[in-house]
């Protein structure tokens, strides 16, 4: 089990240190206002996906390949919870800090069975974690209505059912999301609205439940906003 | 200390099994039965150990005869195989069989250049006969034989519902027909089986 | 898991596993009541070969094939051991010299068998005091670096053999068929310890698979060896009693290593080690279409009245350690 790698801990710490150090730049001939942070709570659901197939292979005096049985290689849909701390650091730039709970199923679907055995699936339910930090850029930075791109990067463990197993890696992610402010914004009170996003997970390392090679889930998430 | 602790746990237990293991060349059952030229059902009355001259020890096994399905024999046949203890000395040839007195046991046999009963592939010629659990009836774990217990030709599926353990007089009646070169029936006459 | 929680499921394995348990790939035999595993002890083990000629292969053409076939299993990631070549020597295999000796040896009477390993052991204490290989030579050998078509590959039964020589049993990661000419041939195997050879001019048991390895680690295990591989532990049951003698595959599913194992007690307990870290597909399946007394003792009454199946649960391993013990339920016939 490692720790978060140190090219990992290094961009998170790039991140929290912009933000506290680039109200600097943003500066103006007018009074400083007061920084606002957002905070964000909600739901996320990433989508199933297929990663190959794993045969289990004897091998033929000729050195070719006798399957044994086949178990391709699925995540099932998840869902997770997430939270996002962020600021502004520039005028359209945030950067914020997100922690991700999620729990799926990896699936080994069985077939070919050389004893004919058959409708056989095997899951196990495993358990992610992660902490990263995240860039968001407002390209339409209305004043009810924002819209956002957002990369980052961080983390993770992931842990089997009986949490004998854990593994600890990296996700990125990129995507696009929007937020909605219903309501007016008043000085000195906070702002309540929604976020919704879509996102491209990847990941390396953690559980091995694929093929090792870098691969991407597709990621929708909804969130209540608060601006404080 | 975590994993020397689980390491010793793996360790304790594994404390081996008994030596059995060489390499054949794979071989049909009837081949087996082709080449013995003397197949007794008996149980083992005597083991005793000689000095094989540059082979080390060798067992001799004396078998009460019980049943002949081929060849001839008298009350008693000595069967030969390599292994033995002498004094503190133990042999063993991995992959021979051993036998123990008390042992109830089929074995396919024919002699060697010396005159003495050998079984046929070593460990390929003897099938004990063990008590069915539950009922302990006597019975015999069957071979893979095409037309019985196998399909006659193609991929030898483990789990096949034909090789389940058979009562001794089944696998004798099986052993009677190849040797007089008939085709063995679709279903050889099984006594009921325990349910599990 | 906390490390209390790992601490207590060792201790409870080495209560429930311990007595009457017994590893699947290891060799051993009964001392004084005690069933002791076959392995050596004093590294480097040295051996002899018996200077006498096959009428296809030399004295020194044996050395060579046999030094190749020790050095496939001394450069194996999961045991550090060693050996060494003595010189020729004049006594034959089965010699009692106290010495271990490899060589060619007619064995007419073995006419199935195309080699044998044998110990000879001090019952006084149990110390393995040599083992002999013999290659029997009414079969036709070959040296060729890529085999010989109608001849037997001499390295890749030397591995098995030297497998034995080390302590390995037998494995039953194989698959054969019949001949509708009549006969038994080889489909498949994943481990050069599979009690079948491959077949004339084969040179694929030159290799040693995961399972091989995975044996070799669990008879000379160390800290510095065992380090970072783990185990899958459990039970097979049939009608809610434990079975003897199944045989429990496990594949990586990243990977596709396959390393088995088979259950060795009255209660159906198991233990598959020497796994890379990570989720693996469990299957069971009986061992009905081998010779037992190929892989057991005479004593032991084998279960082969199940239907092969499947644990429902990818089961993870982790580094170092085991996850919770399995139970598998199978089905009778």
């Amino acid at each position: 089990m490692t720790r978060p790698g140190f090219a990992v801990r290094a961009g998170m710490a790039v991140v929290a240190a912009a933000a506290v150090v680039t109200p600097a730049f943003a500066q103006t001939a007018q009074a400083v206002p007061p920084r606002q942070w957002e905070f964000a709570g909600g739901v996320s659901f990433v989508a199933p996906a297929t990663s190959g197939t794993t045969s289990a292979d004897l091998l033929r005096p000729d050195g070719s390949t006798l399957p044994l049985f086949r178990a391709r290689r699925e995540t099932s849909s998840g869902l997770g919870l997430e939270a996002h701390l962020g600021t502004a650091v520039a005028r359209r730039l945030d950067v914020e800090m997100s922690g991700v709970w999620m729990r799926f199923d990896a699936r080994a679907v069985i077939s070919g069975d050389a004893e004919d055995v058959r409708g056989v699936t095997l899951t196990e339910t495993l358990t992610r974690f992660s902490l990263e930090g995240a860039a968001v850029w407002r390209f339409v930075d209305g004043v009810r209505v924002q819209w956002f791109v957002r990369g980052g990067a961080g983390w993770m463990r992931e842990l089997s059912s009986d949490m004998a197993l854990a593994s600890d890696g990296i996700v990125v992610n990129a995507g696009a999301g929007m937020k909605y402010w219903p309501g007016a914004a008043r000085p000195g009170q906070g702002r309540f609205g929604i976020r919704a996003e879509v996102r491209l997970l990847g990941r390396r390392g953690g559980i091995a439940i694929d093929d090792g090679s870098f691969r991407l889930w597709p990621i929708v998430a909804g969130s209540a906003l608060m601006r404080f | 200390m975590l994993r020397k602790l689980l390491l010793s746990a793996l360790v304790v237990f594994a404390t081996g099994s008994p030596l059995r293991a060489n390499l054949v060349v794979p071989t049909e059952f009837r081949e087996i039965v082709a080449d013995a030229t003397l197949i007794v059902r008996g149980t083992v009355t005597d083991v005793r150990v000689v000095r094989a001259a540059g082979r080390g020890l060798d067992s001799i096994a004396t078998l009460a005869v019980q049943t002949v399905l081929k060849g001839e024999a008298d009350r008693f046949v000595s069967v030969r195989v390599p292994g033995g203890e002498l004094g503190t000395r133990r042999f063993v040839m991995v992959g021979a069989p051993t036998f123990k007195v008390g042992q109830h046991t089929i074995l396919f046999l024919r002699r060697d250049a010396e005159g003495a009963w050998r079984p046929v592939g070593l460990a390929m010629g003897v099938y004990r006969v063990q008590a069915e659990r539950g009922s302990g009836r006597p019975v015999v774990a069957p071979p893979v034989v095409g037309g019985w217990t196998a399909s006659v030709s193609g991929p030898i599926v483990r789990g096949d519902a034909r090789r389940v353990t058979v009562p001794v007089q089944d696998f004798e009646s099986v052993i009677r027909l190849i040797v007089a070169g008939r085709a063995l029936p679709r279903d050889v006459a099984r006594s009921e089986r325990p349910v599990r | 898991m906390t490390r209390k929680r790992l601490a207590l499921l060792a201790v409870a394995l080495a209560v429930v596993l311990a007595p009457g348990a017994e590893a699947y790939l290891k060799l051993g035999t009964s001392v004084n009541g005690d069933v002791l595993g076959i392995r050596w002890t004093t590294f480097p083990v040295r051996y002899f070969i018996f200077d006498g000629d096959d009428d296809r292969v030399s004295a020194d053409e044996l050395r060579a094939a046999v030094a190749r076939a020790f050095t496939t299993w001394t450069e194996s990631p999961s045991a550090r051991i060693s050996t060494t070549f003595g010189g020729f020597t004049t006594a034959e295999p089965f010699d009692d010299d106290q010495v271990s000796v490899i060589g060619f040896q007619a064995r007419p009477e073995m006419e199935r068998t195309l080699g044998a390993a044998t110990f000879e052991i001090d019952t006084s204490n149990g110390q393995l005091v040599a083992a002999d290989i013999f290659f029997n030579s009414t079969f036709d050998w070959s040296v060729a670096p890529s085999g010989e078509s109608g001849r037997f590959d001499l390295e890749s039964v030397a591995v098995h053999e030297i497998g034995h020589l080390l302590g390995l049993g037998h494995s039953a990661l194989g698959e054969t068929e019949l001949n509708s000419s009549g006969g038994r041939t080889i489909l498949g195997k994943r481990a050069v310890m599979f009690p079948i050879a491959y077949p004339r001019g084969s040179i694929e048991d030159r290799t040693i698979e995961a399972d091989d390895i995975a044996g070799l680690g669990e008879v000379y295990a160390s800290s510095a060896t065992t380090r970072g591989f783990g185990a899958i532990r459990g039970r097979v049951t049939l009608g809610g009693e434990g079975l003897f003698g199944a045989h429990v595959v496990a594949l990586n599913i990243q990977t596709g290593a396959l390393v088995a194992g088979f259950s060795l007690t009255d209660r159906g307990d198991f233990v598959i080690s020497g796994l890379e870290p990570g989720l693996y597909v469990v299957r069971v399946e009986p061992l009905d279409d081998a010779d037992a007394d190929s892989f057991f003792d005479e004593d032991t009454d084998v279960e082969i009245d199940f239907r092969p199946g499947y644990f429902p649960r990818l089961v993870g391993v982790p580094p170092g350690g085991a996850g919770e013990a399995i139970v598998i339920t199978v089905a009778a016939k």
